[in-house]
């Protein structure tokens, strides 16, 4: 059985990048750096700024000006000679030693306004009056609102947001890649049978690979050359100041952090191609011989295993948990392994939808079908158990170095947060949960997209509130990088598959897949 | 009223799959089928409807699991409110619901398999103390009997039937008369 | 029909048709006790007794009896408990999670390795509830209306979640197993002569009959009860684990523990059957249906767990010492380098590395050395257990409050006891009730039955054309 992808899947997954493409160029230039107001009285508002963009500082409060202007208010930033002598106080210091002034700079902001809002006067009436009277809001709460839901900030020089979100879909689909490589080596080395026919389809899911390998060493090495501030322990100033991460140098130094990610990209990359190769070269071989092949698989299988087992922790450590360097979970590995197993599981069963509703699968039946939903079933129970676990003994014993990490989550990320969770554990439960809608094309394509997203949504919390904080944002950026990464993934699943038969023909199991029923 | 029962015995399980298929196919009603073990695909063939046993299991699940919300809710957030246990008040249910996840989920699982369980033997009649009602010992056994009632099957004569049987590679073939 | 690939190993072994699967297993039961059965019951009973009796004098007198002191105010009680509570998982496990992966060389073991979890359960069950002191209010940890105010059980309480989930554990366990032994009870029934087994087996066979619509309801009854059974499994030692890692001591307190916990159960669970089948299978002479390769499966699944317990050792130290937390990172070191480095090494030495000695074909398919490797691996898991709960608060955060544990006769005895107790039972088990699953065998006996496959005594695919010839 041969397939071809279709001009009509070009397209769409042409389109897809392209579109995306768009989208992610005009969401870049919108990524914003967030200044932190506090609100004083009705009329008193402080904000702070911790970047390094003083030259905008006259921008930024010309901008405020106009945006409470329109409102009726006028603004007075605080003493004006005052504020001089601050500036001339940080002026000194930056002739000091670069130490010192890096200190100074994680004591105190950049710059910090104390500002009083008045009422316009225009020819002696309350203008605001007007305007504000609906309001329940005092003027202060109004601008301070500005400043922290970002409609008055910076625009962001180092493009943050921009490289969070390459880390974030680098990561989302290289598990996916992964988890499919992962499962086939399950499969192989548990001597399954009854997914024979779906393994050419693992083996094009896997054979992206590459992909979230390249993006992920983009982000890395920017990471690595102070493009980006991703990894803090990578800032050697603040590894100095830092005592807890200067405890962990000794693992968390970039060069045995580049030493690691070449071992795991290398072993992954090398028992990807040997079993695309192996199984390729058995379809060609004759009864005796592919059970030879057969079994070296099964033996790789189980020895992929072995570095999976170890590699799929400390590769979660390395490139998500230590964004927020100060945490430590000893279940993160297994938790973030769930979802990138979940994700693959998701991928292999739209592919052999796509592939059966092409009729390209003669021998894939509804039992096959059915396993695979069983699979989403049970993988969303195994995510859903993991992110308790963890989420659970957290909040229970309230440790504040670790509990730190669901603060910051519930501050800043709560509806995604939990919508995220919900989502992910109710609706593969409740939906799934029945052998009738683990066969039905509608059920599983709707849940299954659903929990797709959602999971992407799991790496995004993982990531986002290590790298931007508060500061997080959902627009054109990240539908758009989604976009180009998922046209992009699926054109090189679909273009991978016509390269060899959809169908093992030497596999010694293969009748048993072709009988398989419930 | 009196009803006459043919037992056809046979030795294996396809051939009695094959039997009753047969037997279906020219129009004869098959009352039901003894065998050692599940036979897999005979339902269909003889027109036994897929249980809805593990609906029920369903739905004693759901009751578990609400009589568990409404008594973990009870207990620590109306009887005991604002009770500070280990620095978590009891405030709000949604706010300590982490740790009432697992009675919830035990509760649940409970219901769910002691309802199922019992609605199993009361469905099936298999209580303690029940007689043997298989009509023959070696049907639990290596023997499969299949089991044809003369009232179920109006349009054929007891003979008729009996010849028909006998051509599906019986073992044995029997007769009975029951109230 | 199911296919299954030629170069599968067949499950049942010679030339067996319905009728041998069922005298085979059946055979025990009616011929009479072999004297080692009644040597083994004896030891254990004695066994048991000294037990029971080392629980009355604990009651009778009070826990002070046992080597518990201000420090260490859990020691060995709680060690077994979690010990019998793991051994306790490998049964479930089998007969759920392999039935939902639908590997058929399960119907070997499930049976035997399912009675043997209920067993278990019950020992852990006991040392709670001895340990309340008062046994006979027992019950209180139930939630029940009472005179007493408001008073309830503590629902925010891990222990209180494991009341739940041990109770549920066991009864849906019971349940599980007893209605996969109605049908083979009624096959019991049908053939024994003597009045009293008829009479017995009759009861216990609940008036099975076999017919169509009973198979379709219990194979549905099994495959949801394993559905349930599945994610139950995981919860309890989950549980378990909670008691532990709810807590802010350092060696307690680590997210990873459900998990490992679950995995570590499943471990020394599949030790315990392979201890209790290689005897069984062999005084029993099940050899056909219990061979090698089985033993193999089962080895692979203890290397597997295994192996996952040793990647989250590895885990817990390297994070202890990652986090910078001095506390965390102390606890570890002086698992390792303290005064119980002994109880560490043994644990390390038993999980973590002979485990892996199954890597080697050789090794794994040599009964003699599984055999030994069993009984290391359950020591082992005993120390894991120790290792955790004692060394993790046998140094307090006051130095003088530091403290060693040594335990008194009565732990031992009470421990000693509950061997004794769990193998009376078993050998009970062994003797009266069937040992495999007939029913469920005489499915797989023409996929994967040697005669069938090789079509052995009535040539090459006989299995086959019999097939097509109707």
């Amino acid at each position: 059985m041969e397939f071809q992808i279709s001009n009509k899947a070009k397209k769409v997954t042409i389109g897809l990048m392209g579109v995306g493409l768009l989208l992610l160029i005009v969401g870049f230039f919108f990524q914003k750096e967030y200044m932190f107001p506090t609100v004083l009285s009705d009329h008193e508002v402080y904000v702070e700024y911790w970047g390094d963009q003083v030259e905008k500082e006259a921008d930024v409060k010309k901008e405020a000006e106009e945006a409470m202007a329109a409102l009726g208010y006028e603004l007075d930033f605080g003493d004006e000679g005052e504020e001089h002598e601050v500036h001339g106080h940080n002026a000194a210091e930056e002739h000091g030693d670069a130490h010192s002034e890096e200190a100074h700079a994680h004591q105190a902001p950049t710059f910090e306004w104390h500002i009083h809002i008045k009422h316009l006067e225009v020819e002696g009436e309350h203008v605001a009056h007007s305007v504000g009277h609906g309001h329940d809001a005092a003027p202060s709460e109004t601008l301070a609102h500005m400043f922290s839901n970002g409609d008055i900030a910076m625009s962001d020089s180092h493009f943050r947001r921009f490289w969070s979100n390459l880390l974030v879909n680098g990561f989302f689909f290289f598990g996916i890649a992964l988890g499919a490589l992962f499962y086939l080596s399950l499969h192989y080395a548990t001597e399954s049978g009854w997914g024979v026919v779906l393994l050419r389809i693992m083996e094009a899911i896997m054979s992206a690979l590459p992909l979230g390998m390249i993006v992920l060493a983009i982000v890395f090495i920017g990471a690595t050359l102070g493009l980006n501030h991703i990894y803090p322990w990578m800032d050697s100033d603040v590894v100095a100041h830092d005592d807890l991460i200067w405890g962990k140098v000794a693992y968390l130094n970039k060069p045995f952090f580049w030493i690691r990610i070449i071992c795991y990209f290398g072993v992954f990359a090398y028992f990807m191609n040997w079993f695309r190769k192996t199984s390729r070269k058995q379809d060609s071989e004759d009864v005796e011989k592919a059970t030879a092949s057969h079994f070296l698989m099964y033996r790789r299988g189980a020895l992929f295993l072995v570095f999976f087992a170890v590699f799929s922790s400390t590769m979660s450590w390395d490139i998500i948990m230590s964004i927020d360097t100060h945490w430590f979970s000893t279940l993160f590995g297994w938790y973030s392994f769930s979802g990138i197993w979940l994700s693959a599981m998701i991928m292999i069963m739209m592919v052999t939808l796509y592939l059966k509703h092409k009729g390209n699968l003669e021998f894939v039946n509804s039992a096959h079908i059915h396993d695979v939903g069983k699979w989403m079933f049970a993988l969303s129970f195994l995510w859903s158990y993991l992110w308790f676990s963890q989420f659970m003994l957290i909040w229970y014993s309230n440790i504040p170095e670790e509990v730190i990490y669901f603060v910051t989550r519930i501050e800043s990320y709560k509806f995604i947060f939990f919508a995220m969770f919900v989502v992910n554990f109710v609706l593969p439960m409740i939906f799934l949960m029945s052998a009738d809608t683990k066969k039905s094309w509608p059920y599983l394509i709707f849940i299954g997209l659903v929990i797709f997203i959602g999971h992407w949504f799991d790496v995004f919390c993982m990531v986002m509130p290590g790298t931007l904080y508060e500061e997080w944002n959902f627009g054109l950026l990240e539908i758009g990088m989604f976009m180009t990464f998922l046209g992009t993934f699926i054109f090189l699943v679909l273009r991978s598959l016509g390269k060899s038969s959809l169908v093992q023909n030497n596999h010694p199991f293969l009748e048993e897949s072709k009988h398989h029923h419930g | 009223m009196t009803d006459k029962v043919i037992y056809a015995m046979y030795d294996d399980d396809d051939v009695t799959k094959e039997a009753c298929q047969s037997l279906v196919d020219n129009g004869v009603h098959v009352a039901d089928v003894f065998s050692p073990f599940p036979i897999h695909g005979i339902d269909p063939i003889i027109g036994i409807k897929h249980t809805r046993l593990g609906i029920a299991a369903f739905m004693y699940g759901i009751t578990g699991l609400l009589l568990a919300i409404i008594a973990t809710r009870y207990f620590m957030v109306s009887d005991w409110h604002g009770i500070n246990i280990g620095g978590k008040p009891n405030f709000s249910y949604l706010e300590n619901i982490p740790s009432f996840v697992p009675i919830l989920f035990e509760f649940t699982v409970l219901c769910a398999a002691h309802g199922m369980a019992l609605t199993y033997f009361l469905r099936n009649k298999t209580l303690p103390g029940m007689p043997a009602r298989n009509p023959d010992p070696r049907t639990t056994d290596d023997r499969f009997v299949v089991e044809v009632r003369l009232a179920e099957n109006s349009n054929f004569s007891l003979d008729q039937l009996n010849d028909m049987i006998k051509e599906t590679g019986i073992v044995e073939i029997d007769e009975k008369t029951i109230k | 029909m199911h296919k299954e690939s030629d170069i599968r190993i067949p499950l049942i072994l010679g030339d067996k048709n319905y009728k041998d699967i069922t005298d085979d297993v059946i055979r025990p039961i009616e011929s009479k006790a072999p004297r080692g059965w009644y040597i083994l019951i004896s030891i254990f009973g004695i066994f048991a007794l000294w037990g029971v009796g080392c629980i009355v004098y604990l009651l009778g007198t009070g826990i002070g009896v046992w080597g518990l002191n201000k420090t260490v105010e859990w020691a060995w009680d709680i060690t077994n408990f979690v010990w019998w509570v793991g051994i306790g998982h490998a049964g479930t496990l089998i007969s759920a999670v392999l039935l939902l992966f639908r590997q058929k060389w399960r119907m070997a073991i499930n049976r035997a390795s399912e009675a043997m979890t209920i067993f278990a359960v019950m020992m852990a069950g006991l040392f709670p509830l001895i340990h309340m002191g008062r046994l006979w209010v027992g019950y209180w940890v139930f939630p029940l209306p009472n005179q007493f105010g408001s008073m309830w059980v503590n629902v925010n309480s891990p222990l209180f979640w494991d009341v739940f989930a041990i109770s549920t554990y066991f009864s849906v366990g019971m349940v599980f197993w007893y209605i996969g032994l109605i049908p083979d009870f009624a096959t019991i029934r049908d053939r024994v002569t003597k009045p009293l087994a008829k009479r017995a087996y009759g009861i216990l066979s609940f008036g099975w009959t076999g017919n169509a619509k009973a198979w379709n309801r219990f194979e549905i009854v099994s495959l949801v009860l394993a559905g349930l059974a599945t994610p139950l499994v995981f919860s309890v030692h989950s549980i378990v684990s909670f008691d532990f890692a709810t807590s802010v001591i350092p060696g307690w307190h680590t997210t990873i523990f459900p998990p490992y916990f679950v995995s570590g159960a499943v471990f020394s669970g599949f030790a315990m059957v392979q201890t209790l089948m290689l005897v069984l299978r062999k005084a029993f002479k099940l050899e056909a249906y219990l061979h090698t390769k089985h033993i193999e499966y089962m080895n692979i699944v203890i290397l597997t767990t295994g192996s996952i317990v040793g990647v989250a050792y590895i885990t817990e130290l390297f994070i202890s010492w990652y986090s910078g937390v001095e506390y965390e990172a102390y606890a570890f070191l002086n698992r390792a380098t303290g005064p119980y480095w002994w109880s560490y090494a043994a644990m390390m030495t038993c999980n973590v590395v002979s485990p892996q000695l199954m890597w080697s074909k050789k090794l794994r398919t040599n009964l003699t050395f599984t055999f030994i490797l069993a009984a290391v691996v359950n020591v082992g898991m005993w120390f894991e257990r120790f290792v955790i709960i004692v060394t993790s608060i046998h140094r307090d955060y006051v130095p003088s409050a530091w403290s060693y544990f040594h335990p008194t006769w009565v732990d031992i005895g009470v421990y000693v006891g509950t061997l004794g107790i769990f193998f009376v039972l078993y050998l009970l088990f062994a003797r009266y009730f069937p040992v495999l699953p007939i029913a469920e065998l005489k499915t797989i006996l023409k996929s994967s039955g040697e005669n069938y496959k090789k079509g052995f005594g009535h040539g090459e695919g006989y299995y086959d054309s019999h097939i097509e010839k109707h």
